[in-house]
């Protein structure tokens, strides 16, 4: 079984997943709060980069440590949560306010997703670094701790991110279900008029899920960037394109679904890629004496299959698919 | 001066103009019956009152303070409440938890103290605490509906259709909650009915609605009485 990939390559690939089910999540918790597809999503998670670029700098510069695992992520699930904050209350609101519909606010996200890629960009180029010279495209997986386990050298944050990514989940589900406000989150979801009705200040529920939705982008976004080589803000657009896949796979109106969605499709571009690839060149092409080629470049090919063939078979993404029914069928083959 | 006035009320739906012209008051002790056709605009009225519908013109003013402009949330947290007449509870959440979003502005000590004097009134509930309220049927949802509506002891209650869909019993059961209301607690009631007999019988004064206006102003026995009225828009022959 030579094809199959090394531990290193599946722990990267699971953390990469992890990382994409955090950014999911947020986007269609915005999305079913208030109807926004937020393009500028991903770049709202490249704060969290930039805040671990300028922690490496002025803080740790001497080397990995496991602090950052707690200063980072913190740190960049505020930062990035108050941008969020920002865009909604600042441009979206107001032009929702103004009668405009789900396409122009799309676009909207869009033009913020450039000025906000701009801001960082120049940012990086024009803070000075203390330590490091130039913050711009700085490979910060230098700093990332290596672990010694199971024969295999692994970057700390392939573990730490599964575990962000589970911790966060459980305190979101916590936070929706055993709060007074994550209820009315909830009620607000499903009926927001009721809500309003019932004495839910139903704009303030809107502003604080996209607190959320930004802070767990945020705190995606510095863990993954120290996976990402050279990293720079423009890496968030090709990186939208998954957490999209991922939100449309779930059904974009759940946000649970969300975040399996974005499991599943990180795992199929990273594992799937690698593990067709792998398939490919050292079984099938050798044997059948066809030319080898290298599809890691092909990654986003298949999580847009994924999402075409989910759109062709599940309209309404995995949340819309009756899993009691296959549950029972399976129950009465046995 | 009347506890809720509504003064030359112009209302509706983003540029769907509905309501033209509506003015009533509503005092304390007492039941406004609101019937009229279908698309009359009754559920606007009240949608309008609540401040969930687009409020063009005219003024609401509630215990002698101008509530027109005020957020929907606040009307409920100063003593408005109201039984929408479709989609009146969260299906997606379980029954104590919809009872507590009901009593989402109370202090949290009252909430507890709520809900065992509402689930006395309401006693199938008790067993159905942690059922979601899509597993409800139509009739236990109304009653829900309704006990949500008491956690926050309001002083103004707007019931749009509350016996739509209940057998005859629980309909009158349901009335009479309304008629002890207005009797034992002294609150002021608008009670949007369908069934215009029912209504008229237990209101005290009654607003007819035609095409998004008024069409008759007065006390409830008047319309009943009122022959033509009540041949043309009420089903009421005889
Ligand atoms: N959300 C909405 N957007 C636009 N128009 C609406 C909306 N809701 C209701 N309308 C329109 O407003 C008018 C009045 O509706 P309303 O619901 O107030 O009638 P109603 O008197 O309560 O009728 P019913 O007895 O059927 O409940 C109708 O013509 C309806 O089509
Ligand atoms: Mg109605």
């Amino acid at each position: 079984m030579g094809f199959l990939p090394n531990g290193t390559f599946v722990m990267a690939s699971i953390a990469y997943a992890s990382a994409l089910g955090l950014l999911s999540m947020g986007l269609s918790l915005t999305f079913v709060t208030t109807r926004i597809a937020n393009f500028a999503h991903a770049t709202i998670g490249m704060i969290g980069a930039f805040v671990l670029t300028l922690l490496v700098d002025r803080v740790y510069y001497t080397g990995p440590s496991y602090q950052i695992f707690i200063t980072a992520p913190v740190l960049s699930f505020l930062l990035a949560g108050a941008f969020a904050v920002f865009m909604y209350i600042v441009i979206m609101k107001p032009l929702a306010d103004r009668g405009n519909g789900v396409t122009e606010l799309m676009i909207a996200t869009f033009a913020v997703d450039i000025i906000l890629i701009n801001i960082l960009s120049y940012l990086l180029n024009a803070i000075r670094g203390v330590h490091i010279p130039k913050l711009i495209g700085l490979n910060v997986s230098s700093w990332d701790a290596r672990i010694h386990c199971c024969g295999v050298i692994l970057q700390a944050s392939y573990i730490v991110l599964p575990i962000a990514a589970i911790l966060l989940t459980l305190a979101f589900h916590f936070f929706l279900t055993k709060t007074k406000f994550g209820v009315a989150m909830r009620a607000t979801i499903e009926n927001p008029d009721l809500a309003e009705v019932m004495g839910v200040n139903t704009n303030m529920v809107y502003t604080v899920s996209w607190f959320i939705s930004g802070g767990l982008a945020g705190v995606a976004g510095s863990l993954l960037a120290f996976s990402l080589k050279d990293t720079s803000p423009n890496d968030s657009a090709l990186i939208i394109v998954s957490v999209f896949a991922g939100s449309i796979v779930g059904g974009l109106s759940h946000v649970y679904w969300g975040l399996i969605g974005g499991f599943i499709v990180g795992l199929m571009e990273k594992l799937g890629t690698g593990l067709l690839d792998n398939f490919y060149n050292q079984l099938l092409a050798p044997a059948l004496g066809w030319t080898s080629f290298s599809m890691i470049n092909y990654e986003k090919l298949m999580s847009l299959g994924l999402v075409v063939v989910i759109l062709l078979f599940a309209p309404e993404g995995l949340a819309g698919v009756d899993w009691g029914k296959y549950l029972r069928k399976i129950k009465r083959r046995w | 001066m009347a506890f809720l006035e509504v003064k030359s009320l112009n209302a509706g739906y983003g540029r769907f103009h509905i309501l033209f012209d509506v003015d009533f008051t509503v005092n304390m002790g007492e039941i406004l019956v609101v019937v009229g056709p279908n698309g009359s605009g009754k559920s606007t009225t009240l949608k309008a009152i609540f401040g969930i519908s687009t409020v063009y013109s005219g003024q609401i003013i509630f215990d002698g303070e101008d509530i027109t402009k005020l957020p929907a949330h606040i009307k409920a947290k100063i003593g408005l409440a109201y039984l929408p007449q479709t989609s009146n509870v969260f299906t997606e959440l379980n029954v104590e938890e919809n009872l507590r979003m009901a009593g989402y502005t109370l202090p949290p000590e009252d909430v507890e103290d709520r809900m065992q004097e509402v689930l006395e009134i309401f006693e199938f509930l008790k067993a159905k605490l942690k059922d979601k309220a899509r597993t409800l049927s139509g009739g236990q949802r109304q009653l829900l509906g309704m006990a949500m509506m008491l956690m926050r002891k309001p002083d103004l209650l707007m019931f749009d259709e509350p016996t739509a869909g209940l057998s005859p019993k629980a309909a009158r059961d349901v009335i009479d909650k309304i008629i002890w209301l207005r009797d034992e607690l002294g609150k002021a009631v608008i009670l949007v009915e369908q069934n215009a007999k029912l209504g008229l019988e237990v209101g005290d004064n009654a607003l007819l609605l035609v095409s998004g206006r008024i069409s008759f102003k007065g006390t409830a026995r008047e319309l009943l009485e009122n022959k033509d009225l009540g041949k043309l828009y009420l089903g009421l022959a005889k």
